[in-house]
C-alpha cells in the first residue's frame, strides 16, 4: 500500500513540474506584454577616467560627404554624426541599452507607444532637449520620404509631444519591429534648428548641407570644424548629461589608402583604423607589441543566392544538395584567414543583432556532407547518364550552374569563393556538377541579380535590429522587396507576416526558429558566412577599449570611458570622476536626476583647446630636417644644371 | 587673326557642347546612381522615389539633358548625389589644394625635362645620356602607386622627416601664421617632391628623343658646318625648333591638372579634386562627374589656345588668318 502511494506521488510531482514549466512562460509573457519595454542601463558599460585630456585620432578611409544626418548615407558620414547626437536607445554589444529614453511601454493594443524621455539633458548650444525634439524627428522621419532612415518609421502615423518629457507615437498599424529597428539608430535632431530650415527649404533639405552653428546635438562632442577630404573635429561636451568623455579631443582623420593607414597605425600617428585592413596585414600587425587587431563581425550575411525560378534551381531538394556540399570552413580558414565566422544554414547569425533569434539546431540540420549530397541528388535523378563525368538532368540534359562574382579587383574575396565553389560542386562524389564563373564589373551584375537575370550570385546583405527584417529577404515579391532570390513559399510567408505583426516574445522566437529551419532545407540562398573585418588599434595610448564582436571601435562606450593611459596623464585626477547616475528608473521616471554636470572639472590645463605641444614637440625637429632635405634637392639639382650649361 | 579667334571661339563652343552631351550620356549609360541602396535593409523602395526626385533623375533624359544646360549656362552646376551640397561648392572646396600642388610641380618638371633633355639630346649616346636614359626608362615604367609609397616608407615611416598623410596636421585649423603655413608646407614637400620626380623623368625621353630629330636635320648638319658655335647652334637651331612639340605635350599637362592627381591624392591623402573625380565615377555621380568635365573640358579649350598663340610667338612661320 505504501508502496503504492509512493509510486504514484512521484509521477504526480513530475506531471505538475512538467505542467508548470510549460504555463510558466506564457503566464510570464502575459504579464510582460502590456508593460514596459526592457534595456540595459549604461552603468554596466562605463569606467572611471583615469584623468581627462588627450587627443583620440582614428582614421576613416574615405571623405565624410554630407553631414545632414537626414540624408547621411555611408558609415563615415554616420560616424562623425553619431558623436554629437544622443539616440532614445542604443544597441550595444546586440542588446538595446537606455540612453535618452527611460521608458517605453505601449497601449493595450499596441497602436500607441509611449516614451518617457530623461529630463535636463541640454543641447550644446543650452537649449533643452525636450519631447518637442523627439517627437519632430520622429515626425519629420515619418511623414517625409527622403530620410534614410524613412523606412524603419513607415508604420509610423505621427508622433506628439504630450508633455515636457513624454513623447506619444500614433501607429497606422501594429509594428513589432520598431522598437528595435528605429529608435535605435534615430538621432534626436534640434527641434530649434530644424524646423525653420524644414520650413524654408522644404523637401529640398535633401539637397542641404549644413554650417557649423547648426551641427548641434546633445551628445559627448561638439562639433568644432571638418575640414573637407582631411578630418573632422569635435572636442568633449563637458556638460554631458552622463558624465563628460574622458578625452578632450576628438579628430576623425581620413587615409584614403589602406596601406598607408597601416603605417600611420605603426607609427603611432592615429589610434584606431575604423575599416577592415587586409587580413594578411592583420595578421603582421598582430604581432607588434602596441598594436591589436579587433576582428569586427559586420552585421551581415554573405550567401550564394540562388534564382529559384529557374530550372534546376526551381527543386528545393537541389538547392540543399547545393548547400551539403559547400565547405564553410574552408572558406572562412582560407579565404578569409580565420577573419570571419561559418554561416549558418538558416541564414539568421549567433552574434549582434540577431543572437537573440539565432536557431542553433540548423547547424544539425544542414552541414557539409558531399556524401549526402550526391544522395539527394541521386533522389532527384541528376546522376550522370552519359558517363562524362558530370552529373546530367533526370532526362540527361546537361546542368550547368552560373555563378557570378563581381571581379576580383571590386572584391577578391568573393572572387575566391566563386573559385571554390565550382570546386566543391565538381567534387560531389559519384560525379560532380559542372559549374562556370562569370566575373562581371559589379555596377554591372548588380542590377541583373536585382532583375532576376543571373543563375546564381555571391552577395552579402545586411539585416537590422529586429528579425523582422526576414519579410524583405524571403517573403514572396513584391512584399519581399528585397528577395532577390525570388523565393515564394505560402507558410513562410505566413509566418514572416505574423513575425511582423505579433508581440508575444515567445511566438516570434518561435516563429523565427521554425523560419530558420525552413530556409535552411530549402535553401534559397546558401549562407556562407559572417565577414569579419579586422580594425587595427593601439593600446600603448589610450586604455579601456570596449571591444564586442560587432560594435566598431567608435561606439559609444569607446568614446565615452577611453581615456589616456595614467603614466601618460597631464595630471591625474585626485577627486574620481562622479559616477554617472544614469540608473534611468524606467516607470519613476518623473524623479529629476540632476547631473552633477560641471562639478570637478580638470586641473588648470587649457583643455577646451586643443594641446598642441605633442605635436610640434614632435615636429620640430622634422621641420629642419625636412628644409635642410629640401635645400639639398634644390643644391643638387642647380649643380647638375651648371655643368650642363658649361659644357 | 580676328577671323581666326571668331572660328576659334565658334569651334570651341562646339567641341563643349559635344563633349557635355557625349559625357551625360556615358554617365546615365553607368546605370542607376541609387541601385546600391535597394540592398540597404534600412532603405525603403520610398525612400529611392523621394531622393530621385529630389535630384531631378525622376525626369525624361531629354529634359534633364536641357536642364542641365540651361542650369549651366546660368552658372549652375547642379547638385551632387553623393555630398548633397552644389558641386561648384564641392570642387572648389578642393581645387586650390590641386592647383597649389599641380601648377608648380609640372611648371618645375617641365622646365627641369626641357634644360636637360636638349643637354642630353645634344650628348646622344654618351654615357650621361645612356644614365639619364635608364633612370628614365625605370621610373616611366614604375607603377606611379608603387613610387609614391616607397618615398613615403622611406621619408615618413622610416626617416620620420615628413608626415604620412593629410595636407595639414589633423586639427590644424586654418589661418594665415607662420605656424599653419610651415605646417602646410611640411605635408607639401613630399608630394610636391614625387609629382615633380616622376613628371621630369618621365617627360624627359621625349624631349630628348624630339632633340634627337632635329639634330639629324639637314640645316644642323650646315650650321656646324658654317662653324658657328656650338652654344649658338644647340640654342638657335635646335632648341628653337624642338620647341613646337614640346609646347604641345607639356603645355597640354596644364589641361589636365583637375584629374592629374589621383594616385597622388590617394597615398599621400591629400585632398584634391582627382579623387573627387574618381569617386563621382565610382559612386556614379552624375552631377559631380559633369562638373569636373565641364571644369576640365573649358581647361583643354584655354591651354589649348593658349598653345596655339604660342605658336606664333614661337615660329614667326605661323600665322593665323
Amino acid at each position: 500500500m505504501r508502496s503504492l502511494k509512493a509510486g504514484l506521488i512521484l509521477p504526480a510531482l513530475i506531471l505538475l513540474l512538467l505542467a508548470f514549466s510549460v504555463i510558466y512562460p506564457a503566464w510570464g509573457q502575459q504579464a510582460k506584454a502590456s508593460s514596459a519595454i526592457t534595456a540595459n542601463t549604461y552603468d554596466k558599460y562605463l569606467k572611471p577616467c583615469s584623468c581627462y585630456g588627450g587627443t583620440l585620432k582614428l582614421a576613416m578611409p574615405s571623405a565624410v560627404t554630407t553631414l545632414n544626418w537626414w540624408v547621411a548615407g555611408t558609415d563615415w558620414d554616420l560616424i562623425p554624426l553619431e558623436m554629437i547626437y544622443d539616440r532614445p536607445l542604443r544597441i550595444i554589444n546586440g542588446s538595446p541599452t537606455w540612453e535618452v529614453a527611460t521608458s517605453l511601454e505601449y497601449s493595450e493594443d499596441y497602436k500607441v507607444l509611449t516614451m518617457k524621455i530623461r529630463e535636463g539633458i541640454k543641447f550644446h548650444d543650452g537649449v533643452e532637449l525636450t519631447a518637442e525634439d523627439v517627437a519632430f524627428t520622429i515626425n519629420v522621419l515619418a511623414n517625409r520620404s527622403w530620410p534614410y532612415y524613412h523606412g524603419y518609421f513607415t508604420s509610423v502615423d505621427r508622433a506628439e509631444a504630450v508633455d515636457k518629457y513624454t513623447v506619444k507615437i500614433y501607429f497606422k498599424n501594429p509594428d513589432a519591429g520598431f522598437i528595435l529597428n528605429a529608435l535605435p539608430v534615430m538621432n534626436i535632431m534640434p527641434k530649434h534648428i530644424w524646423e525653420p530650415l524644414l520650413q524654408t527649404y522644404g523637401d529640398q533639405l535633401a539637397k542641404y548641407s549644413p554650417k557649423p552653428e547648426e551641427l548641434v546635438g546633445s551628445g559627448p562632442f561638439k562639433f568644432v570644424e571638418h575640414v573637407s577630404g582631411q578630418y573632422v573635429r569635435f572636442v568633449a561636451n563637458k556638460d554631458y548629461w552622463m558624465g563628460r568623455p574622458c578625452i578632450d579631443e576628438l579628430i576623425l582623420v581620413i587615409i584614403t589608402d589602406a596601406n598607408v593607414a597601416v603605417l600611420a597605425i605603426q607609427n603611432g600617428e592615429v589610434d584606431a583604423f575604423l575599416w577592415g585592413v587586409d587580413p594578411a596585414v592583420a595578421k603582421t600587425l598582430e604581432t607588434y607589441p602596441n598594436i591589436k587587431i579587433h576582428a569586427r563581425l559586420s552585421e551581415s550575411f554573405r550567401h550564394w543566392g540562388l534564382l529559384t525560378t529557374v530550372w534546376p534551381l526551381n527543386i528545393s531538394k537541389f538547392r540543399l544538395a547545393l548547400s551539403y556540399a559547400v565547405d564553410r570552413e574552408v572558406l572562412v580558414n582560407d579565404v578569409l584567414l580565420g577573419y570571419g565566422m561559418v554561416g549558418s544554414p538558416g541564414v539568421v547569425g549567433p552574434f549582434g543583432y540577431c543572437a537573440p533569434w539565432y536557431n542553433p539546431n540548423v547547424e544539425k540540420l544542414v552541414y557539409y556532407d558531399p556524401k549526402k549530397a550526391a544522395q539527394i541528388l541521386d533522389e532527384i535523378g541528376f546522376t550522370d547518364k552519359n558517363g562524362d563525368g558530370w552529373r546530367d538532368g533526370p532526362r540527361g540534359e546537361p546542368v550547368v550552374i552560373e555563378i557570378y562574382s563581381p571581379t576580383p579587383g571590386y572584391d577578391p574575396v568573393r572572387a575566391r569563393v566563386a573559385e571554390l565553389l565550382k570546386e566543391f560542386l565538381a567534387n560531389i562524389p559519384g560525379g560532380g556538377i559542372k559549374a562556370e564563373v562569370y566575373y562581371y564589373e559589379w555596377a554591372t551584375l548588380w542590377p541583373m541579380i536585382r532583375e532576376g537575370k543571373v543563375m546564381t550570385w555571391l552577395l552579402g546583405s545586411g539585416w537590422s535590429a529586429d528579425i523582422s527584417w526576414l519579410y524583405t529577404r524571403f517573403h514572396c515579391p513584391p512584399g519581399g522587396s528585397s528577395n532577390w532570390a525570388k523565393y515564394c513559399n505560402p507558410e513562410v510567408d505566413k509566418m514572416l507576416e505574423e513575425l511582423r505583426s505579433s508581440f508575444n516574445e515567445t511566438r516570434r522566437k518561435e516563429l523565427a526558429w521554425k523560419i530558420q529551419e525552413i530556409l535552411a532545407l530549402e535553401a534559397p540562398v546558401v549562407n556562407l558566412y559572417y565577414q569579419a573585418f579586422p580594425t587595427p588599434y593601439r593600446t600603448d595610448k589610450f586604455e579601456n577599449w570596449f571591444i564586442t564582436p560587432s560594435d566598431t571601435l567608435s561606439n559609444r562606450i569607446n568614446m565615452l570611458r577611453l581615456s589616456l593611459k595614467s603614466s601618460l596623464c597631464p595630471t591625474p585626477i585626485t577627486t574620481p570622476k562622479p559616477t554617472p547616475t544614469t540608473t534611468p528608473s524606467p516607470t519613476t521616471s518623473a524623479a529629476p536626476t540632476t547631473q552633477p554636470t560641471t562639478s570637478p572639472t580638470p586641473p588648470p590645463t587649457p583643455s577646451s583647446t586643443p594641446s598642441p605641444t605633442p605635436t610640434t614637440s614632435v615636429g620640430g625637429p622634422d621641420y629642419t630636417l625636412a628644409v635642410v632635405a629640401a635645400v639639398l634637392v634644390v643644391v643638387v639639382v642647380a649643380i647638375v644644371l651648371l655643368v650642363l650649361r658649361r659644357r | 587673326m580676328k577671323a581666326f579667334l571668331v572660328r576659334r571661339i565658334y569651334t570651341s563652343f562646339i567641341t563643349f557642347i559635344v563633349v557635355i552631351a557625349i559625357v551625360f550620356l556615358l554617365a546615365r549609360m553607368t546605370g542607376d546612381p541609387l541601385a546600391e541602396l535597394a540592398n540597404d535593409p534600412r532603405i525603403s523602395p520610398a525612400t529611392i522615389a523621394a531622393l530621385k526626385a529630389a535630384f531631378g533623375l525622376d525626369r525624361p533624359l531629354h529634359e534633364q539633358f536641357v536642364n542641365y544646360v540651361v542650369n549651366l549656362f546660368r552658372g549652375d552646376l547642379g547638385y551632387s548625389l553623393h555630398y548633397k551640397a552644389p558641386v561648384f561648392d564641392i570642387i572648389m572646396q578642393k581645387l586650390p589644394y590641386t592647383l597649389a600642388l599641380l601648377i608648380p610641380s609640372i611648371t618645375l618638371s617641365n622646365y627641369l625635362a626641357y634644360t636637360i633633355g636638349i643637354e642630353i639630346g645634344w650628348r646622344r649616346g654618351t654615357r650621361l645620356d645612356s644614365v639619364f636614359m635608364s633612370v628614365s626608362m625605370f621610373i616611366r615604367s614604375t607603377p606611379y602607386f608603387w613610387l609614391a609609397i616607397i618615398f613615403l616608407f622611406v621619408f615618413s615611416v622610416q626617416l620620420r622627416l615628413t608626415p604620412i598623410f593629410g595636407a595639414v596636421t589633423p586639427g590644424k585649423s586654418f589661418s594665415l601664421t607662420w605656424d599653419w603655413i610651415s605646417d602646410y608646407l611640411w605635408h607639401y614637400i613630399l608630394p610636391f617632391f614625387v609629382m615633380t620626380f616622376r613628371g621630369f623623368l618621365s617627360e624627359l625621353i621625349y624631349v630628348r628623343n624630339v632633340v634627337v630629330d632635329v639634330l639629324g636635320e639637314d640645316f644642323v648638319t650646315t650650321a656646324v658646318a658654317k662653324g658657328l658655335p656650338e652654344k649658338y647652334v644647340k640654342r638657335k637651331y635646335v632648341a628653337r625648333n624642338a620647341m613646337l612639340p614640346i609646347v604641345t605635350v607639356l603645355g597640354m599637362r596644364y589641361a589636365f591638372i583637375i584629374d592629374g592627381a589621383i594616385q597622388t591624392e590617394t597615398v599621400f591623402s591629400y585632398p584634391g579634386t582627382g579623387r573627387l573625380v574618381y569617386e563621382a565615377i565610382f559612386n556614379r555621380d552624375f552631377w559631380l562627374l559633369q562638373g569636373a568635365v565641364v571644369i576640365l573640358t573649358m581647361s583643354v579649350i584655354v591651354v589649348n589656345f593658349i598653345i596655339d598663340l604660342l605658336y606664333a610667338y614661337l615660329d614667326p612661320r605661323v600665322r593665323y588668318r
